[in-house]
């Protein structure tokens, strides 16, 4: 099979003066645009299957050729010139201005190549014992000469345990298999090039002012290398293990499939990692290091109770996922999150511990009054200064040295050295669940009534209550929650919310004030459908006649407090956290519907 | 030639991670030369990616310091804690990366221009001499 495709594309606008009426010096004025974006790019796939038939009906064989190429060309030339002499000459080749920070007078030309031949074989004796092996090799483009071709090869089996002699005896056993599978697959780069040290002509650069400083000196144009060659850039490859379970017993009643993986990533790709200023260069893209993807799935359905009439059908699901950092570049942060600043919370990337660990300090409530101010040693009585004096608590002295005031947020002093900083930040929770899942049930009564229930759940889930933060922290303008009526107003008021404090303060500091536990079970969905008999859909002379009602989220149980316990973790670096901004929580919806088909 | 190495031997990071910055499809003219010299005095004056010029920042490690400016409404937070001796590694100011990178233009011009000379036969040792000055 080869596909072959092309785009064309020209695009020519121009933008008078007559239209935005602008002063005729700006570079939005008659502005005229001609560009030129050709696409070319051919896709090949041949595939070459071999089934030989055995004479011994024992064994099978299926083998598998495949080989896929890969060309995409795209060149492009555009030109962006501004005030050109009036609204009616509206080619950019014409007199115009060409030095502002928008025109452009460039062209550019992009080839990837890759190529990969795929050799796959499955054999199986008896249907008993099924092994598979495949190797791949791929090629391509966007590699240096030494690292341009991988090799990934992967296994597989299959032990039918169930087709043995020995589980004879177990007669209700219908199907019990073991699989077990390794393989590997390789990731190429997302930029074309990177292998080459790049010269670039730059026409505008400098200061992010309107209009830019030119990179030219007397007049000429300069070039500069824009990066660094990386010509040991490798294939990101991910190695993928598997350890599955089958279980099929009591007449197909009860089907049971447990799955246990490990994904590992090695030579990681990282775009943009920050370098060392002494290199010259800002960043680079590197293979950072070696990522594990791991965790278990268990399905259950199980059949407990059937009759002529009735069937119900229970289903569960469990499955938990981590990701761990096992080897990772000295040049990758270890740390995101500065403590000192209202909002933010700590993250670290520890090698060989799981994603998803926050850290900040611990809330103690609200200083009431000057007195509750003074700090305290470990015993609990107050530091006295040198000067016989009691000592305030500060925050981060020396650098900030802020004295709590009556009426700001109270954190604990973990060290109890009468300054909070980061050495009292702590554990504060994990923003990866424990479990999820789900589990179901469905009754059905003489194929003409169906009542489906599908319930989901997430367990040990810490979120940041960033909603709770924004609507509480009285630090601008905005809207807050009513919970700010009880704040702190003068000496001697107890109460858990600060005082509020126009953008100043160290009121909202990450603390365990704003995370939570967002553990939920949902009532997903609840369906009731109707089926009628086909003695009723003959006498109405139609083939099918059903009517079914769905409910959806009907209902969530979860100690959270923000609108919707089920917050996602956006981004992929290693220190995200699930922050909840308050997205508008999945709907309620009920559906009433009539299906016939004639 | 300026090698790079990102990696440490001891925790079993590979050390033939390295970045090379050659150029072999370049460094052929000497019409290149002279547009890369044209780079390192531009690099001087503003920087390519768009980060604070050079010329601004040696101007502001000059001025600012010496109480030299004046504060107005434009006046941003980095630049008055410069200017209350409040100094810390993470104001932008205090980057030195656009001096490096200055610095890295040269060399990649100091090392790679003489190559030139046996390429470009209209280019001189005189020609090459005025270059590097």
């Amino acid at each position: 099979m080869c596909s072959l495709y092309i785009n064309n594309t020209k695009n020519k606008s121009f933008l008078p003066q007559t239209a935005t009426g602008r002063l005729s010096t700006e570079p939005a004025v008659n502005r005229a645009y001609d560009g030129d974006i050709d696409v070319f790019n051919v896709t090949t796939k041949t595939n070459l299957v071999y089934t030989p038939r055995f004479k011994n009906d024992k064994h099978s064989l299926i083998s598998f050729l495949s080989l896929n190429t890969y060309d995409n060309t795209s060149t492009s030339h555009e030109v962006l010139t501004s005030n050109t002499a009036s609204s009616i000459i509206q080619d950019p080749s014409s007199p115009s201005r060409t030095q502002n920070s928008e025109s452009k007078l460039q062209s550019n030309q992009y080839q990837t190549r890759s190529i990969g031949l795929l050799l796959s074989g499955q054999y199986s004796y008896l249907d008993k014992y099924i092994f598979n092996a495949g190797i791949r090799g791929d090629g391509n483009s966007r590699f240096g000469a030494d690292h341009r071709y991988g090799l990934f090869p992967s296994v597989s089996t299959r032990w039918r345990i169930s087709g043995e002699k020995f589980m004879k005896s177990f007669k209700s056993v219908d199907d019990l298999s073991l699989r077990l599978s390794y393989g590997q697959s390789g990731n190429a780069p997302t930029k074309d090039y990177s292998y080459f040290s790049i010269y670039n002509a730059l026409i505008t650069g400098g200061p992010a002012s309107s209009i830019g400083t030119p990179f030219s000196y007397l007049g000429q144009g300069g070039i500069y290398p824009s990066n660094p060659e990386l010509v040991d850039l490798r294939w990101e490859t991910i190695t993928g293990q598997n350890l599955g379970i089958d279980l099929i017993m009591f007449s197909r009643r009860l089907t049971l499939t447990v799955d246990f993986y490990k994904n590992r990533t090695k030579d990681l790709f990282y775009t943009g990692l920050q370098i060392s200023s002494f290199t010259g260069f800002n960043s680079i893209d590197l293979n950072v290091g070696t990522l594990d993807n791991q965790g278990f799935e268990v399905g259950l359905n199980t059949i407990p109770y059937k009759t002529k009439t009735w069937q119900v059908d229970v289903n569960f699901n469990i499955s938990s996922n981590e990701n761990i950092i096992r080897e990772i570049s000295p040049l990758y942060p270890s740390s995101k999150g500065d403590v000192t600043t209202n909002g933010q919370y700590a993250t670290f990337l520890k090698v060989n511990n799981p994603f998803g660990a926050f850290y900040g300090y611990k809330f103690k409530g609200v200083y009431k009054d000057m007195a509750s101010t003074i700090a305290a040693d470990a015993k609990g009585n107050p530091i006295i200064g040198p000067d016989n004096q009691p000592v305030f608590m500060k925050f981060n002295y020396p650098s900030i040295g802020y004295t709590f005031q009556p009426g700001d947020a109270m954190y604990e002093d973990i060290n109890h050295d009468g300054n909070i900083n980061y050495q009292d930040v702590v554990y504060l929770g994990n923003s990866n669940p424990k479990f999820t899942g789900g589990f179901g049930a469905a009754v059905s009564y003489k194929t003409q009534w169906k009542l489906t229930a599908f319930f989901n759940y997430r367990f040990d889930y810490d979120v940041i209550n960033a909603t709770k933060m924004n609507t509480t922290n009285m630090y601008g303008f905005d809207n807050q929650s009513t919970a700010v009526l009880r704040r702190w107003r003068k000496e001697g008021d107890v109460t858990d919310i600060p005082r509020a404090l126009y953008r100043s303060g160290y009121n909202f500091l990450g603390s365990d004030r704003f995370v939570e536990d967002a553990s939920f079970l949902r009532f997903r969905t609840l369906t009731l459908r109707y089926t009628a008999a086909k003695k009723i859909s003959d006498r109405l002379k139609v083939k099918n006649l059903s009517g079914y009602i769905t409910v959806e989220n009907l209902f969530t149980w979860s100690k959270y407090t923000g609108q919707n316990p089920e917050v996602s973790v956006s981004g992929s670096d290693p220190f995200r956290v699930a922050t909840d901004e308050s997205f508008t929580p999945p709907s309620k919806t009920f559906t009433i519907g009539l299906s016939v088909s004639f | 030639m300026f090698c790079y190495r990102g990696c440490h031997a001891k925790n079993g990071w590979t050390c033939s991670r390295r970045m090379v910055f050659t150029g072999a499809a370049f460094w052929k003219t000497k019409e290149q030369v002279q547009a890369s010299v044209i780079g390192c005095y531009a690099s001087l004056l503003g920087s390519p990616n768009g980060s604070r010029s050079l010329a601004e920042t040696f101007f502001l490690w000059g001025e600012l310091r010496a109480d030299m400016l004046a504060s107005t409404t434009f006046t941003v937070n980095e630049e008055l804690d410069i200017m209350n001796v409040n100094i810390l590694p993470t104001n932008s100011i205090t980057n030195w990366r656009s001096v490096y990178q200055a610095i890295n233009y040269c060399n990649t011009v100091i090392d790679f221009a003489p190559q030139v000379l046996g390429k470009d036969q209209t280019f001189t040792q005189d020609a090459l001499k005025q270059e590097h000055c």
